[in-house]
């Protein structure tokens, strides 16, 4: 016969224990049971007011998951869920899903992120906002029977839509934004400088639009400057000058006779205010970084 | 007393240990969810670079949320270069490493030069350049989480491509084309 106190202890403990594990599954059930998706609410607006506007998933394959809004939980997409305006959308690998904006067929492929950004009838028009954070997508614009507002949003540049046809766009990191014109009309597509570009049948672009002997330049110069390499004092002494210093170490680089923290008295040369100093010989260890004194 | 202090005890392990199981699935996730969240690392690692070569050599069969599973699968491919197979899952990927894996992963052979002396890094890289599959820079600087995706998805465009495929066209017109017809 066991004491009352180690009774009631016991029955105490095993309480907890129940109460946790309780706390536990309904913690995780969130997870595993698939949310509905919310409807867009289909009664016309007398008022000005824009109206939401479905969008429907009609093709599904591989793994495509969405999120009403920021924060909420992934949830994989079927065939026949509906999105709303501010739903983020991203597919896994050799995946895609096809989604019917009402005025657009758009087809976001393998290994994209996207979000339905702004989705809208106002008036007669159907405004849609497509930002594609990253990957592709392939879209068909009905303007023949419907007043479309189409344009998809890329990091770097915005593409708009000018009649029926098929638009394909693309952004990596790496490539940034590129563009395509499969079949007839007219896209416009412009950058974050306000350069604006048209492409025509069969054309296609990207956001660089540079100068042609820049571009070439930006190719052929070499290209030493690992951006994300070490420490933000490196980054800026490996951007001093912009032409390619510094050498890489192994060549008697930043840690050798270069010095670029000492360097005076060259023009053109500019430095950040808070860094752009450089190895300053690399006796002691490697840590002797000095940082600058003044402007070059 | 000494019973009292037990349950509290007990019950604040058993706290700790559900909140470090509900977060174990999370670390795993789809692969939507790995590339997706890789688009906003600014260095991808080894482990990143392993998983996302594991799933890309499977076709998607594999998901290589293991570091050392990832490595065994390219391993059994004939895949797993020197740095890959030393490296610590969260040491940076650079560029020339991720092409001498992506020609292995390919099968290209590349020109002369490599033909002799193998998909070494600085040769890997300017063949993956050549290809149009990773855009210029020197083979020591890191990649970032979204070039490593977009790396995959040209690679894999490629390998489509050399197969006589390629990504499904989108037909058919939207459902409001249909209904202003009416």
């Amino acid at each position: 016969m066991m004491p009352r106190k180690t009774r009631a202890g016991m029955a105490f403990l095993v309480l907890c224990a129940v109460l946790v594990v309780a706390s536990a599954v309904r913690a995780e059930a969130p997870v595993a049971e698939p949310a509905p998706a919310p409807a867009a609410p289909a009664a016309p607006a007398a008022a000005p007011a824009p109206e939401k506007v479905p969008v429907t998933a009609k093709i599904v394959e591989g793994t495509v998951e969405t999120r009403p809004a920021v924060g909420q939980p992934w949830v994989p997409v079927q065939v026949g869920h509906q999105l709303a305006e501010g739903a983020d959308l991203r597919t896994g690998f050799r995946a895609r899903c096809v989604l019917d904006m009402v005025d657009s067929l758009v087809q976001v492929e393998a290994l994209s992120v996207v979000r339905l950004g702004e989705l809208k009838r106002e008036g007669g028009a159907i405004r849609t906002r497509l930002y594609l954070k990253q990957g592709n997508t392939q879209s068909i614009v009905e303007k023949e029977n419907i007043e479309s507002d189409f344009s998809i949003v890329t990091p770097s540049a915005t593409l708009s839509v000018q009649g029926t046809f098929r638009v394909l766009a693309g952004n990596f990191q790496d490539t940034q934004s590129h563009f395509g014109l499969t079949d007839q009309g007219l896209l416009g597509a412009e950058n974050g400088l306000g350069q604006f570009s048209l492409l025509g049948p069969g054309q296609n672009g990207s956001n660089q639009y540079m100068n042609p002997i820049f571009f070439q330049a930006a190719g052929l110069l070499p290209n030493v400057a690992d951006q994300f390499g070490f420490e933000q004092s490196e980054l800026f002494a490996a951007f001093q000058g912009g032409v390619g210093f510094p050498f890489p170490p192994g060549l008697g680089g930043p840690a050798g006779p270069l010095n670029l923290g000492v360097r005076s008295g060259q023009s053109g040369c500019l430095s950040p205010p808070n860094g752009g100093g450089g190895y300053n010989g690399g006796k002691n260890g490697g840590n002797d970084y000095k940082p600058p004194t003044r402007w070059y | 007393m000494g019973t009292r202090f037990l349950a509290m005890a007990a019950a604040g392990l058993l706290t700790a240990g559900a909140a470090w199981a509900a977060e174990v699935p999370g670390q795993a996730g789809t692969d939507a969810q790995f590339f997706s969240e890789l688009g906003y690392k600014d260095v991808a690692t080894a482990a990143d670079a392993a998983r996302a070569l594991a799933i890309f050599v499977s076709e998607g069969a594999e998901t290589g949320a293991d570091f050392e599973a990832a490595r065994n699968y390219l391993r059994g491919k004939g895949i797993l270069t020197g740095w890959l197979e030393k490296a610590q899952p969260g040491d940076s990927l650079d560029k020339g490493h991720l092409a001498s894996l992506v020609c292995r992963s390919l099968g290209i052979k590349g020109g002369l030069w490599m033909r002799l002396f193998g998909p070494v890094p600085r040769l890997a890289l300017r063949e993956c350049v050549h290809l149009e599959l990773m855009v210029r820079g020197a083979e020591y600087a890191h990649v970032t989480g979204g070039e490593l995706v977009g790396v995959i998805d040209r690679a894999d465009r490629f390998r489509l491509a050399q197969a006589g495929q390629e990504v499904p066209i989108v037909e058919g017109r939207p459902s409001g084309a249909a209904e202003e017809q009416k």
